[in-house]
């Protein structure tokens, strides 16, 4: 089982209201045992987000920011796959050590790996399954937790399940779940960019503008491809600037994934007369969505991120020009977020322990860690030391 | 306030067990740890169970009452349960449970990690949550209201508008009622968001206002199985605040009504991961069905404790203290067919004049009315739809057909001619 890029099938496991079997769930230990097209198909189609690309688990697999082992989950219908699961068997996460040390009784990163779907550093986790298929969802969930058993994880769950659905079963499962942050996503409804500002409250859009104007002077924004020296530098500028160890995001990491997700990459910079690149918003986009996932900036000449209003601006304004369906304007900076229009939704992180009392340790974890991430104006997803 | 109004101790019933002396050799009573009142200690000492209370701080009457009162810092689970389990080395704990909406999590956890009986702390979490409550109902196909999660009044407003006026404001963490407000248009929005926001809890819900009759239901959960003791119609407040103001028995439902939503909650409650434990839950019937408002793991408030023991037989307090004892729900034949439960209150603000000599003293038992006020005559009391106004007393009158409650009621009014000088008085 633990051979790389080999697949386990974990049984069939029963969901209700469907035939015993109906959908086989299998363990894939890396991207190499899986099929890139056949994986990137479902997630398409179920409207997935780069961050379940197979090129994103890819690219996290060869330089991960800490110790992950790949566990994925593929769940099919006959030989017909029909839902994906990303997930890992995280031994070191700074993250995720750095969440577990807020307010838990017993010092919980103690207890070995945990098997998380699946990574805290993407803007959305869990199950995907395709339309007609719900129940493999359930399938898949219930095959993380026997994966779980069989990794030797003795906990299980899922990072950053939106609010909603999956989010709702879990928490009637018993799953511990803490609302650690907030993903702000822009449904780019409005049919030209004229309608779109047309639609904000006249005081709001005046005020916005202006801001947009003073933030971007002697600036060009626009969408380009900065080179992944430049998008580590200004990426771990901010990070310091918020007094974050970089370890979050290393550099292989970012370089990693800066190869890997080319194809889709949609990143905003901000450049000043010379071309240099002061300020960017690394983004990707797949299948209709794109999400800009990290932001950087010149720290060293800017005090404040003054070009942010005019990235966002253009970020709508390009969205709303091109076939993106949803621009996720990812965590953090909601104030500033939602006066585009972007409307928050909550994101969970959802574990669970097959014994009752740590069971119970991570249900008051998840308690003590909501309540210190939303006094936080950014919640744990940005403010915080290391949970950038 | 989930007490039940003080009353004497019922004589010995078949099931309580003589109880020695705490710490005495030989005391081979189960031990279950509360975090409640008198009412709920003294229940426990009468189905032979050794108390342990746990209190921030006990006061010292009841801390008499209890056979190991116990002074914890209850915000520190830990201290909590590493106290709790030198107390289960030399008595191991049966049990935990608790009464209050602000401790349930609390209890669930100290049964979880000791592993004895108490409500799962999943449920306890889910019902205490508002958000968490209305995922894990939605997610289990039960239908609810749009909301949203906000975190300021930009936000609040938004919301509102996608929602559509009227709309309810909900702290996320707070009883039904006491951190609700309904807004009617976007000042109001406003002001709740103003009101109800705490640096310390910023998140709160906006709500789909839905319209309908509302109802009390009362159950008890045992190993996931879940009994339906008492269904009432509820009136609810018709200002801002949605503070429930009476109750009816029966409900006017009907069998098949009844039997309906007792099913819907029934699934509501195993969607939130019941397992051990008793609920107080109110639904609201909408044009599109059944929808859960909240959801109190515990007993009703006010009177409806004893309310459900008249008609139905099933004292509620007694009947959580039975199921974290892993013993059968005991009954006794009701007392009355027809209840009216209805809360003073009053439609203007000023001084509350009422007759004293028509309260009835707090041992009453039904079908005897009851008749307790909150305020002396002469104190200030404010209107319902006042920010400060409330509920200030309390009326139940008891009849074998519903033709006897007005009279009944009427009597009781007479009496007890609450007014407020110089202006109307309002019962609804």
């Amino acid at each position: 089982m633990s051979v790389e890029g080999s697949t386990t099938t974990l049984t069939n496991p029963r969901v209700p209201g469907e035939p015993a079997g109906r959908y086989r769930v299998e363990l894939a230990r890396g991207v190499a045992a899986v099929d890139r097209d056949a994986w990137n198909d479902v997630v398409n189609r179920c409207a997935g987000a780069i961050f379940y690309a197979w090129e994103w688990l890819a690219a996290f697999e060869e330089s991960p920011p800490g110790v992950f082992e790949p566990a994925h989950l593929l769940a099919y219908d006959g030989e017909d796959l029909v839902g994906v699961c990303p997930a890992y068997l995280v031994h070191h996460c700074p993250r995720l050590e750095y969440a577990l040390t807020l307010g838990a009784p017993i010092d919980l990163r103690r207890d070995g790996p945990v098997l998380l779907a699946h990574s805290l550093a993407a803007l959305r986790g869990g199950p995907l399954a395709l339309p007609g298929h719900r129940s493999a969802a359930h399938a898949l969930v219930t095959g993380l937790e026997r994966a779980a058993g069989a990794l030797g994880a003795w906990a299980w769950g899922i990072a950053n399940a939106p609010a909603g659905d999956l989010a709702g079963r879990l928490l009637g499962q018993g799953y511990a779940a803490a609302h650690l942050t907030t993903a702000y996503r822009l449904d780019t409804v409005a049919t030209t960019p004229e309608r779109y500002w047309d639609g904000l409250p006249g005081r709001r859009r005046r005020r916005l503008r202006r801001e947009q104007r003073q933030g971007a002077e002697g600036l060009v924004i626009g969408e380009s491809r900065p080179d992944a020296t430049t998008m580590v530098r200004l990426a771990h500028a901010v990070l310091r600037e918020h007094d974050t160890p970089v370890d979050v995001l290393p550099e292989p990491y970012l370089r990693s994934l800066a190869r890997h997700l080319r194809p889709y990459e949609r990143t905003i910079t901000a450049a000043d007369e010379r071309g240099e690149v002061v300020a960017m918003f690394g983004g990707w986009q797949f299948g209709g969505e794109w999400a800009l996932w990290i932001a950087g900036l010149q720290t060293g000449r800017y005090s404040v991120f003054e070009p942010y209003h005019a990235m966002i601006a253009h970020s709508v304004e390009a969205a709303i020009t091109t076939d993106t369906r949803v621009l996720d304007l990812g965590r953090g900076n909601g104030v500033v977020k939602r006066r585009y229009g972007a409307t928050g939704t909550p994101l969970f992180l959802a574990l669970k322990a097959a014994d009752r009392g740590r069971d119970a340790l991570l249900h008051a974890w998840c308690r003590q860690v909501q309540a210190r991430s939303q006094t936080s104006a950014h919640g744990l997803g940005v403010a915080s030391r290391r949970c950038c | 306030m989930p007490e039940a109004i003080p009353r004497p101790i019922p004589e010995a019933v078949s099931e309580t067990v003589p109880t020695p002396a705490s710490g005495r050799a030989g005391d081979d009573r189960p031990s279950v740890v509360c975090v409640s009142g008198r009412r709920v200690v003294q229940v426990l000492a009468q189905l032979g169970a050794r108390t342990v209370l746990l209190g921030d701080p006990t006061p010292l009457d009841l801390a008499c009452a209890a056979d190991v009162p116990m002074d914890l810092d209850l915000d520190d689970w830990t201290a909590a349960e590493a106290a709790l389990r030198r107390l289960h080395a030399t008595h191991p704990v049966r049990a935990v449970l608790s009464v209050y909406d602000a401790h349930l999590p609390l209890a669930s956890f100290l049964a979880a990690r000791l592993d004895v009986t108490g409500l799962a702390l999943a449920a306890a979490l889910n019902c205490h949550d508002k958000l968490r409550m209305r995922l894990a109902l939605q997610a289990a196909g039960l239908q609810g209201p749009a909301y949203a999660v906000v975190a300021d009044e930009g936000e609040a407003q938004a919301a509102a508008r996608w929602i559509g006026h009227p709309v309810l404001v909900k702290k996320i963490t707070a009883a039904a009622g006491r951190g609700t407000l309904l807004c009617r248009d976007p000042g109001e929005v406003a002001e709740a968001v103003a009101t109800l926001r705490e640096e310390q809890a910023p998140n709160l819900l906006v709500e789909e206002y839905v319209d309908g009759p509302e109802y009390a239901i009362q159950s008890v959960t045992s190993g996931g199985v879940t009994e339906v003791i008492s269904i009432l119609a509820q009136h609810t407040a018709p200002g801002p605040r949605p503070l429930e103001v009476g109750y009816d028995f029966p409900s006017g439902l009907g069998e098949r009504g009844e039997h309906d939503l007792g099913r819907f909650v029934a699934e509501a409650l195993r969607a939130l991961g019941f397992d051990d434990g008793i609920a107080h839950t109110q639904v609201r019937l909408g044009p599109a069905g059944p929808v859960v408002v909240n959801v109190g793991a515990r007993p009703p408030g006010g009177l409806l404790c004893a309310v459900t023991e008249a008609v139905r037989g099933v004292d509620m307090v007694r009947a959580a203290a039975q199921v974290a004892l892993g013993r059968p729900v005991t009954r006794r034949a009701p007392v009355a067919r027809h209840a009216r439960y209805r809360c003073v209150t009053f439609d203007v603000s000023g001084t509350v004049a009422y007759d004293p000599r028509a309260l009835t003293g707090a041992r009453l038992r039904a079908p005897s009315p009851v008749v307790g006020m909150d305020v002396d005559p002469g104190e200030a009391v404010s209107a319902l739809d006042d920010p400060g106004g409330g509920t200030y007393g309390r009326i139940v009158v008891y009849a074998d057909t519903e033709d006897g409650l007005d009279p009944a009621y009427r009597r009781v009014l007479d009496a007890l001619r609450p007014r407020v000088e110089r202006a109307t008085t309002h019962t609804p």
